[in-house]
């Protein structure tokens, strides 16, 4: 503890430095926490203790929500099939496919349908009025914080106008940035030769181990229609439809690591040009008896404090761009938001030490291991 | 009883590309108590032979043993541990770490050591009473003279209460006043305390102050005679 | 008085390797960074811009959102619209479509591509297009842009001519590439549009291209405007490509946003470093001062130091972008476009890296000319 006092004196001896030096790590570490964040908000998007039992039904080779059309009667059909646990037909309707930071995704369902099928709880609202109103709509907590929108608003979307009547959140992170309305309302949103269509069925199976087995019989069911389906487990789906999400992250993933090198950069100049300094001050301190490791970890700590000082200024900044600005990004109806948790955090922080660490460990050894007559012959 | 022992000492290195030879088969004993003043002109080697009597640099040849320990066959772990135990190092620059007060920098060699806080407070407490700067202790570097600098220098190297203490030109950067307060300083420690001291320095003036004094040129090692002594400081 | 020579900043910098190294490497970091996201932006935009032209315009669907894979209008409306709008030239139905599309087999790994079923006036219409070889494809047969591999995420050489694609269940066999400079169209796969029809069963085009004999579209627009039925909505290309174009502005502020945050660390680490140059060299600026040199001279020969070793850097990121960047493209919303180092992206990477020098240096600089001569002498 007594060298903790140097320490920590040692980093404010040039406080124009480390003061630059805090900022500099900051700036980078900001930039990784977002990309981390878009990188967590995907795994969850992607993840849920559902996904595994749930199959999606769509219009073969298509991508886009607004060209998949399948009849709505398919539902009694698919119902049929051995293993299915519940169907829901789902309306979607998108403010544009491709990968957008506004993106503005309707899913109309039947209600009764809805509320067995998805694990949904209302923070807010009454769900009495939604069932009974044909233009009500429940909002997800994302959507609702991202657009300032409370129970009792009325939100429009081109020729689309619903009334808020419920905030909810969900156990699969993407729900929450969606708005839920009723089927029939949505599908008149539409042309009015696709009334009586559906996007996509939601299928709940009994055995998630026959996944595969029962996907590829309910295309069967379909193969020679005019509308065939394409039916695939739902990680795989939206693993599909975030792809432009993923090439996107790629290159933020890119930054993240340039920001990293930034840091360790930044961090091994501030360390060695403060060891420069005080090479014969090491001698010193060997000559009155302190080991070579003693050194070494003096400066490491140094390194570490300067990182992890930085660090926290990074994630405080980058907290409150998240929470302030509530950041989303989507694609062919997919939302994914930038999360936020103390997972993150933790990461953050461990990538600012783990730099630390690193670029210290040189300027740690080198000073350790300084000849101690020629340091104390140094002019610094 | 002698404390330090050089048997046939050399000591060699490059220096821009030539070979320098500072010690070529020294031998040297102190006895305890001594305060032992080595004079000699800049670039005699008189700062390479108290490195080596402190154990931070290495001989080529011969044996060097001080306090009991064979120095030249220590490892660097046991001569770090030895200092600590044995020696306390005054340098020409008093060398105090600028972040820390006069009290911290005297404590610094106590941080080495298993004692508690207020032993530990103790100890600093009376070796800056003994150099006079008790009022000082809350006070940087940067703002004590030259010679108060010095004198905490000099009360770090007192506090680990060493057996011996090491003075390189300790006068050297100090105005005439400044210097006769702190080798009248060495020598209260040697006569008071019975410190084994040994003090380098070019300056016959400060030789006065000690007991026995030898000179170093080219190498070698002469005892000065009495009326050596006399000329060099008249 | 002519001043300190630049020999003398040249070798500064070699007074400390490791921190030289360190800040150029820094600099060289921002540089690549900011040609990579200059030609990210300008490939964006210059793969809408191209398309448009002054004298045609798009006919969608109104309920469509202005999207043109979302929009459905009669398969025979080319025609009505020659009889019906004077000063028409030509015009062109075209299906645009988001699709799987499978190579070599009809079970064969599965590729998200982006068909168009034009006619042959399409040809004539998108002026951009130039067949680079082969020739215009027939029924069964397509032509393949020169980023449609990109797009679909494979290798340029699993497009050759002869090669069989598997649409909608059906073979095409290629037997053309073309080019389409700064347009979206390269990323395309083309095909008739009438057989195109047949296989995916449908009897309405996507939308219609007109051109027309001037830039002026009063009559067109009027004619929508009368034709409720057919609920039309007129958009010259200029304006609809200008609007995708804006669409993408958040993403491109996002990209610049990241560009100037890295570059802020690195900025930092810039102003660290000439901060050290300044405090190490007290003495010796001081002795330069009381020679005669005064405070301007010291802050110019500082900013020659920080320039050089900006520019140094950022001649070596110009190169590291150029070697990185070679033959990129960026697949992106159902498009791709190529990334091209430019004039103007190697000027922006480069004006960066001297920004970065001279905005450095100026604390330093301003206190190096700003030192007491007489306390700096004293300093030890």
């Amino acid at each position: 503890m007594k060298l903790t006092k140097l320490i920590w004196r040692n980093l404010f001896r040039r406080p124009g430095r480390t003061f630059l030096s805090v900022c500099g790590i900051a700036c980078a570490m900001t930039l990784l926490m977002l990309v981390e964040s878009l990188s967590m908000g995907m795994s969850e998007a992607l993840s849920g203790d559902e996904s595994a039992r749930t199959l999606i039904v769509y219009r073969k080779n298509r991508y886009c929500p607004q060209t998949s059309f399948l009849p709505e009667w398919y539902t009694t059909r698919i119902e049929d099939v051995p293993g299915v646990e519940s169907v829901l037909p789902v309306k979607v309707y998108l403010s544009n496919c491709r990968a957008s930071l506004d993106l503005v995704a309707f899913q109309g369902t039947p209600v009764d349908t809805l509320l067995k099928a998805r694990a949904i709880q209302l923070t807010d609202g009454n769900m009495e009025q939604f069932r009974t109103e044909h233009d009500a709509a429940l909002v997800g907590s994302d959507f609702a914080s991202r657009k300032g929108l409370s129970v009792g608003d009325a939100f429009r979307f081109g020729d689309i106008d619903v009334k808020v009547r419920g905030i909810f959140e969900s156990e699969a992170a993407i729900e929450e940035g969606l708005i839920l309305t009723h089927l029939e309302f949505l599908q008149r949103a539409g042309p009015v030769n696709r009334l009586g269509t559906v996007t996509q069925f939601e299928v709940k199976v009994t055995d998630a181990s026959k996944a595969r087995e029962i996907s590829r019989e309910i295309d069967s069911l379909f193969a020679t229609a005019e509308e065939p389906t394409d039916t695939r487990a739902q990680v795989a789906f939206l693993e599909r439809a975030t792809r432009d999400l993923r090439e996107i992250l790629g290159i933020g993933r890119l930054l993240g690591f340039a920001c990293v090198i930034v840091v360790l950069a930044l961090v091994a100049n501030t360390v060695f040009m403060s060891v420069q300094e005080r090479v014969r001050e090491f001698g010193v301190f060997r000559t009155l008896g302190f080991r070579e490791e003693h050194l070494g970890w003096v400066v490491l700590a140094e390194s570490l404090a300067l990182s992890l000082l930085g660090g926290l200024v990074g994630l405080g900044v980058s907290l409150a761009i998240l929470n302030g600005m509530h950041l989303s990004i989507g694609t062919e109806g997919v939302p994914v938001n930038f999360a936020t948790s103390p997972v993150l955090f933790a990461r953050g922080l461990g990538i600012a030490l783990v730099t630390g660490a690193l670029a210290g460990l040189a300027p740690a050894i080198r000073s350790a291991r300084a000849p101690i007559v020629a340091s104390l012959r140094s002019a610094t | 009883m002698s404390f330090a022992n050089l048997t046939n000492v050399t000591r060699r290195y490059t220096k821009g590309g030539h070979a320098v030879t500072p010690l070529e088969g020294v031998d040297l004993t102190i006895e305890a108590g001594e305060f032992f003043v080595l004079l000699g002109p800049s670039g005699s080697g008189k700062t390479t032979l108290l490195n080596l009597l402190a154990g931070i640099d290495d001989a080529d040849e011969g044996r060097i043993e001080v306090a009991g320990t064979d120095l030249t066959a220590a490892s660097s772990r046991e001569l770090a541990r030895w200092r600590s135990d044995h020696i306390g190092y005054v340098f020409q620059q008093a060398n105090l770490v600028p972040v820390l007060t006069a009290y911290e920098n005297v404590d610094l060699p106590l941080w080495l050591l298993p004692l508690s806080r207020a032993e530990r407070h103790q100890r600093v407490s009376l070796a800056l009473e003994a150099v006079g700067l008790s009022d000082r202790a809350d006070h940087r570097p940067g703002q004590l003279s030259g010679g108060q600098e010095q004198r905490v220098a000099i009360a770090r190297a007192l506090v680990t209460d060493p057996d011996m203490i090491l003075a390189d030109e300790p006068t050297g950067n100090l105005d005439a006043e400044s210097a006769a307060g702190i080798l009248h300083l060495l020598q209260r420690l040697n006569s008071e305390r019975g410190k084994t001291i040994v003090m380098v320095t070019h300056d016959p003036r400060a030789a006065d102050h000690g007991t026995r004094i030898m000179h170093l040129e080219k190498g070698q090692l002469h005892a000065m005679t009495s009326d050596e002594s006399e000329a060099t400081s008249a | 008085m002519r001043g300190l020579p630049l020999d003398y900043a040249i070798r500064n910098l070699m007074r400390h390797p490791l921190r030289t190294f360190l800040t150029a490497g820094a600099s060289a970091l921002v540089t690549a960074l900011l040609v990579a996201t200059t030609s990210f932006v300008r490939g964006l935009d210059g793969t809408f811009s191209g398309a448009a032209q002054s004298d045609t315009a798009i006919l969608l669907s109104s309920v469509a959102q202005r999207d043109v894979v979302r929009s459905s209008v009669s398969a025979g409306l080319g025609e009505l619209v020659s009889a019906s709008v004077p000063g028409v030239q030509t015009t062109s139905g075209e299906i645009h479509m988001g699709t799987s599309v499978r190579i070599g087999a009809e079970d064969g790994p599965i590729y998200p591509g982006f068909v168009r079923g034009v006619s042959a006036d399409a040809y004539s219409i998108h002026e951009a297009v130039t067949v680079t070889s082969g020739r215009i494809p027939g029924t069964g047969e397509v032509l393949v842009g020169r980023l449609a591999a990109s797009q679909m995420g494979v290798d340029p050489s699993a497009l050759p001519l002869g090669e069989v694609l598997w649409i909608e269940s059906s073979p095409f066999e290629i037997v053309g590439t073309f080019s389409a400079p700064g347009t979206t169209l390269e990323a395309e796969v083309w095909t008739p549009v009438a057989p195109l029809r047949g296989i995916v069963q449908r009897d309405d085009d996507s939308v219609l291209f007109v051109r027309m004999a001037s830039s002026d579209f009063a009559d067109l627009s009027l004619f929508t405007a009368r034709r409720l039925d057919l609920e039309l909505v007129m958009i010259p290309t200029a304006v609809y490509y200008r609007e995708l174009t804006d669409y993408f502005g958040p993403i491109r502020s996002m990209a610049w946003a990241l560009s100037v945050i890295i570059a802020g660390a690195a900025l930092f680490g810039g102003a660290n470093t000439m901060g050290a140059a300044v405090q190490d060299r007290m003495r010796e600026l001081a002795t330069l001062r009381a020679v005669g040199y005064s405070g301007w001279h010291l802050a110019k020969s500082l900013a020659q130091e920080s320039v050089l070793l900006a520019c140094a850097g950022g001649l070596v990121g110009v190169l590291v972008a150029r070697f990185a960047l070679a033959g990129t493209s960026v697949g992106l919303a159902m498009s791709a476009f190529a990334l091209e180092l430019d004039a103007v992206s190697i000027l922006v990477g480069f004006a960066g890296a001297f920004l970065l020098g001279v905005l450095g240096v100026a604390p330093a600089a301003f206190r190096a000319s700003r030192i007491s001569v007489a306390v700096a002498l004293k300093d030890s």
